[in-house]
Protein backbone atom coordinates (compact mmCIF):
# COMPACT_ATOMS: atom_id res chain seq x y z
CA UNK A 1 0.00 0.00 0.00
CA UNK A 2 3.15 1.93 0.80
CA UNK A 3 3.94 2.10 -2.72
CA UNK A 4 0.55 2.89 -4.18
CA UNK A 5 0.41 5.77 -1.68
CA UNK A 6 3.84 6.55 -3.18
CA UNK A 7 2.76 6.58 -6.64
CA UNK A 8 -0.44 8.02 -6.30
CA UNK A 9 1.56 11.33 -4.84
CA UNK A 10 3.88 11.42 -7.24
CA UNK A 11 0.68 11.35 -9.81
CA UNK A 12 -0.89 14.47 -7.96
CA UNK A 13 2.20 16.12 -8.71
CA UNK A 14 2.84 14.94 -12.01
CA UNK A 15 -0.57 15.86 -13.26
CA UNK A 16 -1.67 18.41 -11.17
CA UNK A 17 -3.64 20.17 -13.44
CA UNK A 18 -6.04 17.82 -13.75
CA UNK A 19 -6.54 16.76 -10.32
CA UNK A 20 -6.67 20.52 -8.90
CA UNK A 21 -9.74 20.55 -11.36
CA UNK A 22 -11.20 17.58 -9.78
CA UNK A 23 -10.26 18.97 -6.64
CA UNK A 24 -12.18 22.11 -7.20
CA UNK A 25 -15.03 20.62 -8.87
CA UNK A 26 -16.08 18.60 -6.04
CA UNK A 27 -15.55 21.59 -3.37
CA UNK A 28 -17.92 22.98 -5.28
CA UNK A 29 -20.51 20.69 -5.68
CA UNK A 30 -19.86 19.75 -1.69
CA UNK A 31 -19.75 23.82 -0.73
CA UNK A 32 -23.08 24.09 -2.20
CA UNK A 33 -24.69 21.06 -0.09
CA UNK A 34 -22.66 22.33 2.70
CA UNK A 35 -24.07 25.75 2.61
CA UNK A 36 -27.62 23.94 2.47
CA UNK A 37 -26.73 22.15 5.85
CA UNK A 38 -25.42 24.85 7.73
CA UNK A 39 -28.93 26.55 6.61
CA UNK A 40 -31.04 23.71 8.11
CA UNK A 41 -28.88 23.39 10.88
CA UNK A 42 -29.09 26.56 12.45
CA UNK A 43 -32.71 26.72 11.31
CA UNK A 44 -33.31 23.57 13.55
CA UNK A 45 -31.15 25.00 16.71
CA UNK A 46 -33.39 28.32 16.03
CA UNK A 47 -36.39 26.13 16.39
CA UNK A 48 -35.61 23.96 19.36
CA UNK A 49 -34.16 27.17 21.50
CA UNK A 50 -38.15 27.99 20.71
CA UNK A 51 -39.03 24.85 21.12
CA UNK A 52 -38.18 25.02 24.76
CA UNK A 53 -40.31 27.99 25.77
CA UNK A 54 -43.22 26.35 24.77
CA UNK A 55 -45.33 27.10 28.06
CA UNK A 56 -49.33 26.13 28.35
CA UNK A 57 -51.38 28.39 30.88
CA UNK A 58 -54.02 26.58 32.68
CA UNK A 59 -56.63 29.17 34.60
CA UNK A 60 -58.26 27.28 37.56
CA UNK A 61 -62.52 27.76 38.16
CA UNK A 62 -62.76 30.80 40.64
CA UNK A 63 -63.69 29.63 43.93
CA UNK A 64 -62.43 25.53 42.71
CA UNK A 65 -61.65 23.20 45.71
CA UNK A 66 -58.11 22.94 47.10
CA UNK A 67 -59.13 19.33 46.76
CA UNK A 68 -59.38 19.67 43.09
CA UNK A 69 -56.82 22.20 42.55
CA UNK A 70 -54.40 19.40 44.23
CA UNK A 71 -56.32 16.80 41.77
CA UNK A 72 -55.41 19.32 38.67
CA UNK A 73 -52.18 19.44 39.13
CA UNK A 74 -51.81 15.86 39.42
CA UNK A 75 -53.33 15.28 36.28
CA UNK A 76 -51.72 17.83 34.36
CA UNK A 77 -48.12 15.69 35.92
CA UNK A 78 -49.01 12.83 34.54
CA UNK A 79 -50.30 14.15 31.39
CA UNK A 80 -47.33 13.01 28.46
CA UNK A 81 -45.55 15.77 26.96
CA UNK A 82 -45.27 17.52 30.16
CA UNK A 83 -41.89 18.69 31.63
CA UNK A 84 -43.10 20.81 34.51
CA UNK A 85 -46.43 22.06 36.15
CA UNK A 86 -45.80 25.48 38.66
CA UNK A 87 -48.49 26.64 40.58
CA UNK A 88 -49.27 29.97 40.24
CA UNK A 89 -51.60 31.20 43.27
CA UNK A 90 -53.72 34.06 42.31
CA UNK A 91 -51.71 36.52 44.77
CA UNK A 92 -48.45 35.09 43.33
CA UNK A 93 -50.21 36.32 39.86
CA UNK A 94 -51.01 39.60 41.00
CA UNK A 95 -48.04 40.50 42.28
CA UNK A 96 -45.96 38.96 39.45
CA UNK A 97 -47.90 41.59 37.13
CA UNK A 98 -47.99 44.38 39.62
CA UNK A 99 -44.37 44.21 39.35
CA UNK A 100 -43.95 43.99 35.86
CA UNK A 101 -45.88 46.70 35.28
CA UNK A 102 -44.51 49.34 38.21
CA UNK A 103 -44.63 52.81 37.29
CA UNK A 104 -48.14 51.89 35.91
CA UNK A 105 -49.35 51.22 39.54
CA UNK A 106 -52.53 53.70 39.79
CA UNK A 107 -53.94 50.96 37.36
CA UNK A 108 -54.29 48.52 40.26
CA UNK A 109 -55.59 51.39 42.57
CA UNK A 110 -59.41 50.87 43.06
CA UNK A 111 -59.45 47.40 42.04
CA UNK A 112 -60.99 45.65 45.01
CA UNK A 113 -60.56 42.29 44.96
CA UNK A 114 -57.94 40.20 42.57
CA UNK A 115 -59.50 39.16 39.16
CA UNK A 116 -56.49 36.96 38.52
CA UNK A 117 -57.45 33.25 38.47
CA UNK A 118 -55.50 30.50 40.34
CA UNK A 119 -53.33 28.88 37.40
CA UNK A 120 -50.79 26.20 36.81
CA UNK A 121 -47.79 26.70 34.31
CA UNK A 122 -47.13 23.99 32.23
CA UNK A 123 -43.99 23.57 30.56
CA UNK A 124 -44.14 21.26 27.44
CA UNK A 125 -41.65 18.97 26.75
CA UNK A 126 -38.99 19.84 23.72
CA UNK A 127 -40.01 16.74 21.67
CA UNK A 128 -43.92 17.57 22.08
CA UNK A 129 -43.73 20.91 21.43
CA UNK A 130 -45.12 20.36 18.14
CA UNK A 131 -48.27 22.78 17.27
CA UNK A 132 -50.81 19.54 16.60
CA UNK A 133 -49.50 18.10 19.86
CA UNK A 134 -49.65 21.10 22.22
CA UNK A 135 -53.23 21.61 20.48
CA UNK A 136 -54.29 18.09 21.80
CA UNK A 137 -52.54 18.68 24.98
CA UNK A 138 -54.70 21.56 25.66
CA UNK A 139 -57.84 20.13 24.47
CA UNK A 140 -57.18 17.43 27.10
CA UNK A 141 -56.39 20.27 30.04
CA UNK A 142 -59.68 22.54 29.09
CA UNK A 143 -61.81 18.95 29.88
CA UNK A 144 -60.53 18.75 33.63
CA UNK A 145 -63.07 19.83 36.02
CA UNK A 146 -61.61 22.49 37.83
CA UNK A 147 -59.96 24.04 34.82
CA UNK A 148 -61.52 27.05 33.19
CA UNK A 149 -59.44 28.08 30.18
CA UNK A 150 -56.71 27.10 28.72
CA UNK A 151 -53.90 29.75 26.86
CA UNK A 152 -50.86 28.77 24.71
CA UNK A 153 -49.58 30.66 21.85
CA UNK A 154 -47.09 30.50 19.17
CA UNK A 155 -49.42 29.19 16.51
CA UNK A 156 -46.32 30.93 14.45
CA UNK A 157 -44.26 27.86 15.85
CA UNK A 158 -46.30 25.66 13.40
CA UNK A 159 -45.49 28.09 10.87
CA UNK A 160 -41.95 28.13 11.17
CA UNK A 161 -41.63 24.31 11.85
CA UNK A 162 -43.18 23.55 8.79
CA UNK A 163 -41.07 26.48 6.54
CA UNK A 164 -38.25 24.72 8.02
CA UNK A 165 -39.58 21.02 7.25
CA UNK A 166 -39.58 22.68 3.84
CA UNK A 167 -36.41 23.74 3.72
CA UNK A 168 -34.73 20.58 5.01
CA UNK A 169 -36.56 18.97 2.43
CA UNK A 170 -35.65 20.91 -0.60
CA UNK A 171 -31.88 20.44 0.81
CA UNK A 172 -31.82 16.75 0.64
CA UNK A 173 -33.58 17.20 -2.73
CA UNK A 174 -31.06 19.52 -3.64
CA UNK A 175 -28.26 17.50 -2.15
CA UNK A 176 -29.26 14.37 -4.29
CA UNK A 177 -29.34 16.49 -6.73
CA UNK A 178 -25.97 17.68 -6.50
CA UNK A 179 -24.60 14.74 -5.53
CA UNK A 180 -25.77 13.24 -9.32
CA UNK A 181 -24.20 16.53 -10.50
CA UNK A 182 -21.07 16.08 -8.57
CA UNK A 183 -20.72 12.59 -9.30
CA UNK A 184 -21.40 13.36 -13.12
CA UNK A 185 -18.42 15.79 -13.34
CA UNK A 186 -16.04 13.80 -11.26
CA UNK A 187 -16.67 10.94 -13.80
CA UNK A 188 -16.18 13.30 -16.60
CA UNK A 189 -13.03 14.85 -15.02
CA UNK A 190 -11.57 11.33 -13.97
CA UNK A 191 -12.66 9.91 -17.24
CA UNK A 192 -10.44 12.97 -19.06
CA UNK A 193 -7.96 12.10 -17.03
CA UNK A 194 -7.89 8.45 -17.27
CA UNK A 195 -7.77 8.87 -21.63
CA UNK A 196 -5.02 11.56 -21.05
CA UNK A 197 -2.90 8.85 -19.55
CA UNK A 198 -4.20 5.68 -21.52
CA UNK A 199 -0.96 5.47 -23.06
CA UNK A 200 0.53 4.93 -19.53
CA UNK A 201 -2.13 2.57 -18.67
CA UNK A 202 -1.70 0.32 -21.74
CA UNK A 203 2.17 0.04 -21.56
CA UNK A 204 1.32 -0.71 -17.92
CA UNK A 205 -0.96 -3.38 -18.98
CA UNK A 206 1.70 -4.57 -21.40
CA UNK A 207 4.25 -5.12 -19.16
CA UNK A 208 1.98 -7.32 -17.21
CA UNK A 209 0.22 -4.65 -14.35
CA UNK A 210 -2.88 -6.62 -12.49
CA UNK A 211 -5.62 -4.65 -12.65
CA UNK A 212 -5.19 -4.14 -8.88
CA UNK A 213 -1.64 -2.64 -9.46
CA UNK A 214 -3.23 -0.25 -12.03
CA UNK A 215 -6.56 1.12 -10.49
CA UNK A 216 -5.15 0.97 -6.56
CA UNK A 217 -3.77 4.12 -7.43
CA UNK A 218 -6.49 5.96 -9.44
CA UNK A 219 -8.68 4.85 -6.63
CA UNK A 220 -6.65 6.72 -3.99
CA UNK A 221 -6.31 9.54 -6.50
CA UNK A 222 -10.23 10.02 -6.45
CA UNK A 223 -10.25 9.65 -2.34
CA UNK A 224 -7.91 12.13 -2.09
CA UNK A 225 -9.52 14.09 -4.75
CA UNK A 226 -12.50 13.75 -2.31
CA UNK A 227 -10.93 14.46 0.84
CA UNK A 228 -8.98 17.62 -0.34
CA UNK A 229 -12.57 19.07 -1.93
CA UNK A 230 -14.40 18.85 0.92
CA UNK A 231 -11.63 20.10 3.46
CA UNK A 232 -11.88 23.26 0.76
CA UNK A 233 -15.19 23.37 0.79
CA UNK A 234 -15.54 23.47 4.18
CA UNK A 235 -12.72 26.01 4.73
CA UNK A 236 -14.58 28.15 2.06
CA UNK A 237 -17.75 27.53 3.57
CA UNK A 238 -16.26 28.89 6.99
CA UNK A 239 -15.13 31.53 5.73
CA UNK A 240 -18.43 32.59 4.48
CA UNK A 241 -20.14 31.85 7.61
CA UNK A 242 -17.23 33.63 9.15
CA UNK A 243 -18.14 36.87 7.34
CA UNK A 244 -21.71 37.02 7.47
CA UNK A 245 -22.21 36.00 11.06
CA UNK A 246 -19.57 39.13 11.50
CA UNK A 247 -21.95 41.21 9.23
CA UNK A 248 -25.00 40.26 11.36
CA UNK A 249 -23.46 41.21 14.53
CA UNK A 250 -24.00 38.55 16.31
CA UNK A 251 -27.85 39.67 16.62
CA UNK A 252 -30.19 38.72 18.97
CA UNK A 253 -30.04 34.98 21.08
CA UNK A 254 -32.25 33.73 19.11
CA UNK A 255 -30.98 33.46 16.09
CA UNK A 256 -27.65 33.30 17.46
CA UNK A 257 -25.30 31.35 14.30
CA UNK A 258 -23.17 28.62 14.62
CA UNK A 259 -20.77 26.58 12.03
CA UNK A 260 -21.76 22.83 11.31
CA UNK A 261 -21.40 20.01 14.00
CA UNK A 262 -18.41 18.16 14.63
CA UNK A 263 -20.71 15.60 13.01
CA UNK A 264 -21.68 17.20 10.11
CA UNK A 265 -18.37 18.49 9.20
CA UNK A 266 -17.26 13.92 9.48
CA UNK A 267 -20.73 13.35 7.32
CA UNK A 268 -19.12 16.11 4.75
CA UNK A 269 -15.90 14.88 4.69
CA UNK A 270 -17.33 11.27 3.86
CA UNK A 271 -19.58 12.48 1.62
CA UNK A 272 -16.68 13.71 -0.43
CA UNK A 273 -14.28 10.97 -0.18
CA UNK A 274 -17.30 8.94 -1.12
CA UNK A 275 -18.01 11.19 -4.61
CA UNK A 276 -14.53 10.95 -5.16
CA UNK A 277 -14.01 7.31 -4.53
CA UNK A 278 -17.75 6.44 -6.30
CA UNK A 279 -16.45 8.83 -9.66
CA UNK A 280 -13.29 7.03 -9.86
CA UNK A 281 -15.17 3.52 -9.74
CA UNK A 282 -17.54 4.59 -12.60
CA UNK A 283 -15.41 5.90 -15.09
CA UNK A 284 -12.92 3.25 -14.33
CA UNK A 285 -15.12 0.51 -14.82
CA UNK A 286 -16.13 1.89 -18.29
CA UNK A 287 -12.16 2.86 -19.53
CA UNK A 288 -11.30 -0.30 -18.16
CA UNK A 289 -13.82 -2.33 -20.39
CA UNK A 290 -12.96 -0.51 -23.28
CA UNK A 291 -9.22 -0.97 -22.93
CA UNK A 292 -9.68 -4.10 -22.42
CA UNK A 293 -12.06 -4.88 -25.88
CA UNK B 1 15.71 -44.12 -32.39
CA UNK B 2 12.61 -41.79 -32.31
CA UNK B 3 13.06 -38.22 -33.31
CA UNK B 4 11.44 -35.74 -31.01
CA UNK B 5 8.71 -33.63 -32.16
CA UNK B 6 9.47 -30.74 -33.37
CA UNK B 7 6.50 -29.08 -31.38
CA UNK B 8 8.17 -30.95 -28.02
CA UNK B 9 10.47 -27.45 -27.48
CA UNK B 10 7.81 -25.01 -28.62
CA UNK B 11 6.70 -21.71 -26.75
CA UNK B 12 3.92 -21.49 -29.31
CA UNK B 13 1.89 -22.82 -31.57
CA UNK B 14 -0.71 -21.31 -33.78
CA UNK B 15 -3.54 -23.60 -35.42
CA UNK B 16 -5.56 -22.22 -38.31
CA UNK B 17 -5.60 -18.84 -36.98
CA UNK B 18 -7.33 -15.92 -38.54
CA UNK B 19 -7.98 -12.49 -37.53
CA UNK B 20 -10.60 -10.47 -39.43
CA UNK B 21 -11.22 -6.49 -39.07
CA UNK B 22 -14.83 -6.13 -40.39
CA UNK B 23 -14.24 -6.81 -43.85
CA UNK B 24 -10.44 -7.16 -44.02
CA UNK B 25 -9.04 -10.06 -43.31
CA UNK B 26 -5.42 -9.45 -41.33
CA UNK B 27 -4.07 -12.91 -40.81
CA UNK B 28 -5.57 -16.04 -43.19
CA UNK B 29 -4.94 -19.72 -41.86
CA UNK B 30 -1.52 -19.18 -39.99
CA UNK B 31 -0.52 -22.63 -38.30
CA UNK B 32 3.13 -22.29 -36.83
CA UNK B 33 5.40 -23.04 -34.42
CA UNK B 34 7.79 -21.31 -33.06
CA UNK B 35 10.63 -22.76 -30.84
CA UNK B 36 12.52 -21.79 -27.61
CA UNK B 37 15.83 -20.54 -27.88
CA UNK B 38 15.15 -19.43 -31.81
CA UNK B 39 15.39 -16.21 -33.54
CA UNK B 40 12.63 -15.67 -35.38
CA UNK B 41 11.89 -12.67 -38.29
CA UNK B 42 8.23 -11.93 -39.63
CA UNK B 43 9.17 -10.25 -42.66
CA UNK B 44 7.26 -8.65 -45.24
CA UNK B 45 5.47 -5.79 -46.38
CA UNK B 46 3.39 -3.00 -44.70
CA UNK B 47 0.20 -4.19 -43.94
CA UNK B 48 0.37 -7.80 -44.33
CA UNK B 49 -0.18 -8.66 -40.84
CA UNK B 50 3.11 -8.90 -39.02
CA UNK B 51 2.16 -6.61 -36.03
CA UNK B 52 -1.25 -8.50 -35.69
CA UNK B 53 0.61 -11.99 -35.32
CA UNK B 54 2.64 -10.15 -32.74
CA UNK B 55 -0.43 -8.54 -30.95
CA UNK B 56 -2.10 -12.24 -31.11
CA UNK B 57 0.99 -13.45 -28.99
CA UNK B 58 0.51 -10.99 -25.76
CA UNK B 59 -3.17 -10.55 -26.37
CA UNK B 60 -3.06 -7.41 -27.98
CA UNK B 61 -5.55 -8.92 -30.31
CA UNK B 62 -7.89 -11.75 -29.85
CA UNK B 63 -8.12 -14.41 -33.08
CA UNK B 64 -11.16 -14.56 -34.99
CA UNK B 65 -10.58 -18.20 -35.11
CA UNK B 66 -7.90 -20.66 -34.71
CA UNK B 67 -5.92 -21.41 -31.59
CA UNK B 68 -2.93 -19.93 -30.13
CA UNK B 69 -0.46 -21.95 -27.46
CA UNK B 70 1.33 -20.11 -25.66
CA UNK B 71 3.48 -21.49 -22.91
CA UNK B 72 1.10 -24.67 -23.26
CA UNK B 73 -1.75 -22.44 -22.13
CA UNK B 74 -4.98 -21.47 -24.88
CA UNK B 75 -5.08 -18.18 -25.11
CA UNK B 76 -8.78 -18.34 -25.94
CA UNK B 77 -9.44 -19.68 -22.42
CA UNK B 78 -7.61 -17.36 -20.43
CA UNK B 79 -9.34 -15.27 -17.91
CA UNK B 80 -9.16 -11.20 -17.66
CA UNK B 81 -7.17 -12.37 -14.31
CA UNK B 82 -4.58 -14.52 -16.04
CA UNK B 83 -4.10 -12.02 -18.69
CA UNK B 84 -1.35 -9.68 -16.81
CA UNK B 85 0.52 -13.01 -15.72
CA UNK B 86 0.81 -14.48 -19.03
CA UNK B 87 2.06 -10.91 -20.67
CA UNK B 88 4.67 -11.56 -17.71
CA UNK B 89 6.80 -14.08 -19.77
CA UNK B 90 6.61 -11.98 -22.64
CA UNK B 91 8.94 -8.60 -23.37
CA UNK B 92 7.60 -6.23 -25.98
CA UNK B 93 9.61 -3.50 -28.52
CA UNK B 94 7.51 -1.20 -30.55
CA UNK B 95 9.00 0.84 -32.85
CA UNK B 96 7.70 4.10 -31.15
CA UNK B 97 9.49 2.66 -28.29
CA UNK B 98 6.04 3.49 -26.08
CA UNK B 99 7.82 5.03 -22.70
CA UNK B 100 5.84 6.85 -20.44
CA UNK B 101 6.85 10.38 -20.79
CA UNK B 102 5.98 11.68 -17.33
CA UNK B 103 8.76 9.30 -15.88
CA UNK B 104 12.49 9.23 -16.06
CA UNK B 105 14.61 6.59 -17.72
CA UNK B 106 15.10 4.47 -14.38
CA UNK B 107 10.98 3.99 -13.61
CA UNK B 108 9.97 3.17 -16.80
CA UNK B 109 12.37 -0.08 -16.46
CA UNK B 110 11.46 -0.08 -13.11
CA UNK B 111 8.12 -0.74 -13.62
CA UNK B 112 8.00 -3.65 -15.57
CA UNK B 113 9.66 -5.15 -11.60
CA UNK B 114 7.29 -2.33 -9.78
CA UNK B 115 4.07 -4.13 -11.53
CA UNK B 116 5.42 -7.80 -10.24
CA UNK B 117 5.41 -6.60 -6.42
CA UNK B 118 9.22 -7.19 -6.64
CA UNK B 119 10.67 -5.56 -3.34
CA UNK B 120 12.42 -2.03 -3.83
CA UNK B 121 16.17 -3.11 -3.00
CA UNK B 122 15.76 -5.62 -5.77
CA UNK B 123 13.97 -3.33 -8.08
CA UNK B 124 17.05 -0.99 -7.84
CA UNK B 125 19.27 -3.12 -8.35
CA UNK B 126 18.28 -5.03 -11.36
CA UNK B 127 16.91 -1.61 -12.96
CA UNK B 128 20.64 -0.27 -12.21
CA UNK B 129 22.29 -3.27 -14.19
CA UNK B 130 20.01 -3.64 -16.91
CA UNK B 131 20.51 0.01 -17.85
CA UNK B 132 24.48 -0.01 -17.51
CA UNK B 133 24.14 -2.86 -20.03
CA UNK B 134 22.04 -0.75 -22.15
CA UNK B 135 24.40 1.72 -21.69
CA UNK B 136 22.20 4.06 -20.17
CA UNK B 137 22.92 4.02 -17.01
CA UNK B 138 24.29 8.21 -17.45
CA UNK B 139 21.25 8.71 -18.11
CA UNK B 140 18.91 7.26 -15.13
CA UNK B 141 17.19 10.52 -14.65
CA UNK B 142 16.68 12.15 -17.79
CA UNK B 143 13.00 12.51 -19.12
CA UNK B 144 12.00 10.22 -22.44
CA UNK B 145 11.57 13.48 -24.55
CA UNK B 146 15.13 14.32 -23.41
CA UNK B 147 16.44 11.43 -25.43
CA UNK B 148 17.15 10.18 -28.88
CA UNK B 149 15.38 7.69 -30.77
CA UNK B 150 17.93 5.16 -30.02
CA UNK B 151 18.50 6.35 -26.83
CA UNK B 152 14.72 5.45 -25.93
CA UNK B 153 14.56 2.23 -27.96
CA UNK B 154 18.16 1.07 -25.73
CA UNK B 155 15.22 1.74 -22.32
CA UNK B 156 12.77 -0.23 -24.44
CA UNK B 157 14.90 -3.05 -24.77
CA UNK B 158 15.58 -2.65 -20.99
CA UNK B 159 12.26 -2.36 -19.85
CA UNK B 160 11.26 -5.80 -22.16
CA UNK B 161 13.79 -7.51 -20.63
CA UNK B 162 14.22 -6.35 -17.12
CA UNK B 163 11.84 -9.00 -16.20
CA UNK B 164 13.36 -11.87 -17.68
CA UNK B 165 10.94 -13.08 -19.98
CA UNK B 166 11.08 -16.53 -22.16
CA UNK B 167 10.10 -14.33 -25.24
CA UNK B 168 10.82 -10.87 -26.85
CA UNK B 169 8.51 -9.52 -29.53
CA UNK B 170 10.24 -6.74 -30.98
CA UNK B 171 7.87 -4.74 -33.37
CA UNK B 172 9.76 -2.92 -35.92
CA UNK B 173 12.41 -2.21 -33.01
CA UNK B 174 14.65 0.03 -35.78
CA UNK B 175 12.42 1.21 -38.03
CA UNK B 176 13.12 4.60 -37.42
CA UNK B 177 16.54 3.69 -36.50
CA UNK B 178 19.81 5.35 -37.83
CA UNK B 179 22.33 2.09 -38.72
CA UNK B 180 24.69 2.87 -35.60
CA UNK B 181 21.03 2.55 -33.17
CA UNK B 182 20.05 -0.37 -35.06
CA UNK B 183 23.30 -1.93 -34.76
CA UNK B 184 23.15 -1.08 -30.69
CA UNK B 185 20.04 -2.62 -30.25
CA UNK B 186 20.66 -5.47 -32.24
CA UNK B 187 23.27 -6.35 -29.81
CA UNK B 188 21.50 -6.13 -27.03
CA UNK B 189 18.82 -7.93 -27.94
CA UNK B 190 21.16 -11.08 -29.45
CA UNK B 191 22.90 -10.66 -25.81
CA UNK B 192 19.61 -11.77 -24.21
CA UNK B 193 18.64 -14.30 -26.94
CA UNK B 194 21.89 -16.01 -25.84
CA UNK B 195 21.05 -16.66 -22.58
CA UNK B 196 18.26 -18.67 -23.96
CA UNK B 197 15.20 -16.25 -24.61
CA UNK B 198 13.11 -16.66 -27.68
CA UNK B 199 13.09 -13.81 -29.35
CA UNK B 200 10.45 -12.31 -32.88
CA UNK B 201 11.29 -9.52 -34.62
CA UNK B 202 8.74 -8.48 -37.00
CA UNK B 203 10.67 -6.24 -39.59
CA UNK B 204 10.66 -4.98 -43.15
CA UNK B 205 14.15 -4.28 -43.28
CA UNK B 206 15.91 -6.41 -45.14
CA UNK B 207 19.23 -4.86 -43.92
CA UNK B 208 17.84 -6.45 -40.43
CA UNK B 209 18.03 -9.57 -41.63
CA UNK B 210 21.59 -9.85 -42.70
CA UNK B 211 22.57 -8.63 -38.94
CA UNK B 212 21.80 -11.70 -37.08
CA UNK B 213 21.18 -15.33 -38.51
CA UNK B 214 17.59 -16.37 -37.96
CA UNK B 215 14.97 -18.39 -39.30
CA UNK B 216 12.41 -16.02 -41.38
CA UNK B 217 8.84 -16.09 -42.29
CA UNK B 218 7.12 -13.95 -44.76
CA UNK B 219 3.61 -13.02 -44.35
CA UNK B 220 1.66 -11.75 -47.66
CA UNK B 221 -1.98 -9.84 -47.58
CA UNK B 222 -2.53 -11.94 -43.67
CA UNK B 223 -1.17 -15.53 -45.63
CA UNK B 224 1.69 -17.07 -44.39
CA UNK B 225 3.99 -17.64 -47.73
CA UNK B 226 7.12 -20.20 -47.92
CA UNK B 227 10.11 -18.88 -45.46
CA UNK B 228 12.66 -17.64 -47.84
CA UNK B 229 15.94 -19.53 -46.85
CA UNK B 230 18.43 -15.52 -46.32
CA UNK B 231 21.24 -15.63 -44.53
CA UNK B 232 21.52 -19.36 -43.42
CA UNK B 233 18.69 -19.20 -40.81
CA UNK B 234 17.30 -22.68 -40.22
CA UNK B 235 14.08 -23.62 -41.67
Amino acid sequence: MKRHMKRTLKDFTSHAFLHGITVVTIALTILIAGALLLVVENGESVISSWKNGVRIMVYLKGGAASADVEGTGHSLETMGGVAKVSFISRDEALTDLMESMEGQASLFEGLGENPLPDAYEVEVTPEAAEWERVQAMAAAMVKLPAVDEVEYGRSWLARVSRLLKMVELAGIALAGLFFIVALFIVYNTVRLALYSRRDEIEIMQLVGATGGFIKIPLYLAGVLEGAMGSILALFVLFGAYALFASGTGGGADAFELSFLSLGSMGGVFLYGIFVGWFGCFLSLREFMKEASS
Amino acid sequence: MTQPDPADDAVIRLFNVSKRFGAKLALSNITLDIRKGEWLYVTGPSGAGKSTLLKLFYLGEKTTSGQVLAFGTNMNRLTAKEVPFLRRRFGIIFQDFKLIPNRNVFENVALVLEARGEPQNMIDKRTRNILRHAGMDKRMEAMPTSLSGGEQQRVAVARAIAGQPDVILADEPTGSLDPKSAEIIIGLLAAYHEKGATVMVATHDRDLLARKKGRIIRLEEGRLVEPEPVNGGRL
